[in-house]
């Protein structure tokens, strides 16, 4: 059964970046992978917004996310479809990318996305590459395109991207969180080595990740 | 660090209002006292004590505010 991906701590920076960016009535925004449409809506309340268009490969996310708009002063557009895919001819001021970006391998022993989609492959990057791969053709010229980093993805690979398709890039947040004992038990149960540069780091004893938001501009 | 100074990185690291703890408060008392909140307490205070928290033997494992100041006292 296809489920929906509940907000969590990478939906909660994005929200908090994308605050922090200089976003105006006017501005047209892409809420990427939007889920239940948490971002869009937010953001709208935040610099109220004059339209939100937010995409989802599920269905039942986008059925989710147009459930939820409240009636306002916001028109919101949702689309299904994989990544850029259903918005052929739009370009944005502001995109948000909230896509799978963790490694196939540990998304595969961890709830986080069970029963949603994520092939993302043993990098974490197979979905994130793709949008990377086209992200100009869909932002205007001053466009800001808003991603988490999480650091069981290939961090090292992922930045490197990200610098060489864009002019300026910058980190604007930066949070360590605990990893489940359950997933930690299963990566050392699988022998899941970090070939792929993903990153288990320890702090105070515990076992840790960090996800860090970057802001990436197509011009200075 | 003052107890005052403490409660007031603790509350900003949960964002809370300072007057929702006080030094008695255990991790079960706040919702937002969860594992990631108990990440956010011992970050902040690790970088407010220039990384000498990190250096405490076993602080992650401090369940109320009472015990982790405690423990921050005797380095100082």
């Amino acid at each position: 059964m296809k489920k929906i991906f509940k907000p969590n701590l990478t939906t909660d920076l994005i929200i908090k970046a994308l605050k922090k960016c200089k976003i105006h009535r006017k501005s047209s925004f892409l809420d990427l992978g939007c889920g239940n449409g948490i971002i869009g809506r937010e953001i709208a309340k935040e610099f109220n917004l004059k339209k939100v268009h937010g995409s989802d490969i599920s269905l039942k996310a986008i059925k989710k996310s147009r459930q939820l708009v409240k009636k306002g002063g916001t028109e919101y557009l949702y689309k299904v479809g994989d990544c850029l895919e259903p918005w052929k001819n739009y370009k944005f001021d502001i995109i948000s990318c909230d896509v799978a970006g963790i490694s196939e391998d540990i998304a595969s022993i961890s709830k986080w996305y069970n029963g949603v989609s994520c092939k993302t492959g043993s990098s974490g990057l197979n979905l994130v590459n793709r949008i990377l791969k086209k992200i100009d053709k869909f932002l205007n010229k001053n466009g800001v395109f808003v991603i988490p980093i999480i650091s069981l993805c290939n961090t090292k690979i992922l930045i490197q991207n990200l610098t060489k398709k864009f002019k300026k890039t910058k980190i604007i947040l930066s949070t360590d969180w605990p990893l489940e004992k359950k997933i930690l038990k299963e990566i050392k149960k699988k022998e899941l080595k970090s070939n792929q540069n993903w990153k288990i780091f320890n702090k105070f004893g515990i076992s840790c990740c960090n996800t860090k938001i970057m802001i990436c501009k197509l011009n200075d | 660090m003052t107890e005052d100074k403490f409660l007031t990185i603790v509350a900003k690291a949960l964002d809370i209002k300072k007057n929702k703890i006080s030094i008695k408060t255990k991790i079960a008392d706040l919702e937002e006292w969860d594992s990631l909140g108990h990440l956010a307490i011992l970050s902040a205070l690790d970088k407010s004590s220039k990384k000498k928290v990190s250096k405490i033997p076993k602080i992650a494992e401090s369940k109320n505010l009472q015990s982790i100041y405690n423990k921050i006292k005797k380095i100082n």
